[in-house]
């Protein structure tokens, strides 16, 4: 049972999340929204428009913490934004199905996985290759942005574990539809996991070569389609505090996996000459103590990842 | 007074330095692993550490494959209870060429010392790599002639998962206890430990082994390989 004060107190913060802020300093105008932060130079906000653009699991956000050295290095007007669809929608798999259309799937079996797994309207539509983003403002001015920077994450095609239709053959994850509600919800919509079950045959995870190919097609659809730059975050290899010292019995362990994404991921930008933010090497350096696993970074951490992002966007000159 | 528990420690000079104290013949700490088996096991029977330098684990399969009469290593005489080896002389020593050939022949190599070595009786453990580098950090592949050290090291990390996988041998994990610390503070440079690194993954070494049962009067888990059964 939650008390009184415990629930004035989660309003508070919610309210606090959600409600746009503006804050400035001598030489920027900050707008932070739940999705986004835009930052303004104040004496030429006009003379470079600069959109960066956030899709992936747990690990994107920390890309907001770019926002500390673009406080004193922005020119023109920069924003970082992340779409709302996270991890359980971004296997790229997953994106290029919707890339190369659902035409021949009946709408209604797309409209009832949708209405099943509580799915965003926008799940089988291919918007992410669109050359521009919408960011709504703090007075809800709609502003246009270019995706001149893409970044991605290694973590949804190392991690997530799709469905296939049996009739129709597309693909979904269910995300954590069942796990996010109660169990009584759930335990009433018995009949709604029993479709599910009935209509769709687990795949499972991603094999390193189905990486390669999957995801190398990604990069390059994004890189012809957008003209975005991209980069693309890796994943820590090592799982803090585990103890294992002998894989006898643990052949699949989680940690060869990701060494396994990480060494594909270098091939494909060798290939394909884009970015990677070597979040592996930037953990690791700082140190992984306080980390719960790989995907998710504490508060402390979020500062360095956005450091090494903003070096590589300097670099590249586009920041 | 118990049987000494004899340790051969074979590898390039930072596996030396990395468990063997100052007085054991390392550089770089004042209590390696004997000092911390004295500290915690004070009854049990002493750490004797043998430490021999190689090029690689190709020059350790063909000391082992000349057997005793060779005389290609020491291991032979000694006799030890464990063997402790490391990836640092092959990664130090690759030449970095592009894709998994380097670290495929470092697996089988290794995978043939530990069939030789558990025929002499011992039990193997493998110390890998900390992936971090202070001098390269590296945004783009694109362009570049040779693998940078952060992607061979991943490479001979996973080969040793694999073995440990097939042969049943133990992996101390210095990329993951160099990462809980924090490189910045346990790394001095690429596959170089500070004091603190290096102290860390002695008590790693110390953990397993305790695990294993060398520290106390019972039979030692034993390490299997996948071909074997139980």
């Amino acid at each position: 049972m939650i008390s009184g004060k415990t629930k004035i107190r989660i309003v508070r913060m919610a309210r606090k999340i959600l409600k746009p802020q503006t804050t400035s300093g001598r030489d920027h105008v900050q707008l932070t929204t739940r999705d986004s932060v835009m930052i303004r130079s104040k004496t030429d906000p006009g003379s470079r428009r600069v959109g960066v653009y956030l899709r992936g699991g747990c690990d994107v956000p920390a890309l907001f913490a770019m926002d500390t050295e673009l406080r004193d290095n922005v020119e023109g007007t920069c924003v970082i934004y992340r779409d709302s669809i996270a991890v359980s929608g971004s296997r790229s798999d997953l994106l290029l199905q919707a890339l190369d259309g659902l035409e021949d799937v009946p709408q209604a079996a797309l409209d009832n996985v949708s209405k099943m797994l509580d799915l965003p309207s926008r799940y089988f539509k291919a918007d992410i290759f669109e050359p521009t983003f919408e960011v709504r403002g703090g007075k809800g001015d709609s502003r246009t942005f270019s995706k001149d920077v893409m970044v991605l994450s290694a973590a949804p095609d190392y991690s997530r574990s799709l469905y296939r239709h049996r009739e129709h053959g597309f693909l979904v994850d269910p995300g954590g539809y069942w796990l996010s509600n109660s169990i009584d919800s759930a335990m009433a919509d018995m009949g709604a996991v029993e479709a599910f079950n009935k209509d769709f045959k687990k795949i499972g995870r991603m094999t390193t070569e189905l990486f390669h190919e999957s995801f190398g097609r990604l990069v390059r659809e994004m890189q012809e389609r957008t003209k975005a730059h991209i980069l693309v975050m890796n994943v820590l290899t090592v799982d803090p505090s585990d103890p294992t010292h002998n894989y006898r019995l643990a052949k699949n362990h989680d940690t060869a996996r990701r060494k396994e994404f990480t060494i594909a991921l270098a091939e494909l930008s060798r290939e394909l000459g884009f970015d990677v933010l070597d979040v592996d090497r930037t953990l690791k350096v700082g140190g992984v103590q306080g980390q719960v696993d790989f995907a998710h970074f504490t508060d402390e951490q979020f500062e360095p990842i956005g450091r090494e992002a903003y070096r590589i966007l300097r670099e590249r000159e586009i920041l | 007074m118990p049987e000494p528990l004899k340790v051969f420690v074979r590898g390039a000079p930072g596996l030396r330095d990395t468990i063997l104290s100052n007085t054991q013949g390392g550089h770089t700490m004042s209590e390696g692993l004997a000092e911390m088996v004295l500290a915690a096991y004070p009854s049990s029977a002493p750490v004797e550490t043998f430490f021999e330098e190689c090029l690689g684990m190709s020059s350790f399969r063909h000391a082992l494959e000349g057997g005793a009469a060779a005389a290609q290593s020491q291991v032979f005489a000694v006799q030890p209870a464990m063997v402790l080896l490391s990836v640092e002389a092959d990664l130090r020593g690759s030449h970095g060429a592009w894709g998994s050939a380097e670290s495929d022949k470092f697996q089988t190599d290794l995978t043939a010392v530990v069939r030789l070595l558990k025929e002499l009786g011992t039990h193997v453990f493998v110390v890998n790599a900390s992936s971090v580098d202070h001098d390269e950090n590296v945004s783009t592949y694109e362009g570049l002639d040779r693998e940078p050290a952060v992607l061979r090291a991943h490479r001979y990390n996973l080969a040793t998962m694999r073995v440990s996988a097939n042969e049943g041998i133990s992996v101390i994990d210095a990329d993951r206890l160099v990462a809980e610390i924090g490189g910045r503070e346990a790394v001095t440079s690429f596959l170089t430990y500070s004091a603190t690194g290096a102290s860390a993954i002695s008590r790693e070494l110390l953990r397993v082994i305790v695990e294993y049962g060398f520290m106390d009067n019972r039979p030692l888990l034993p390490q299997v390989g996948k071909g074997a059964t139980g």
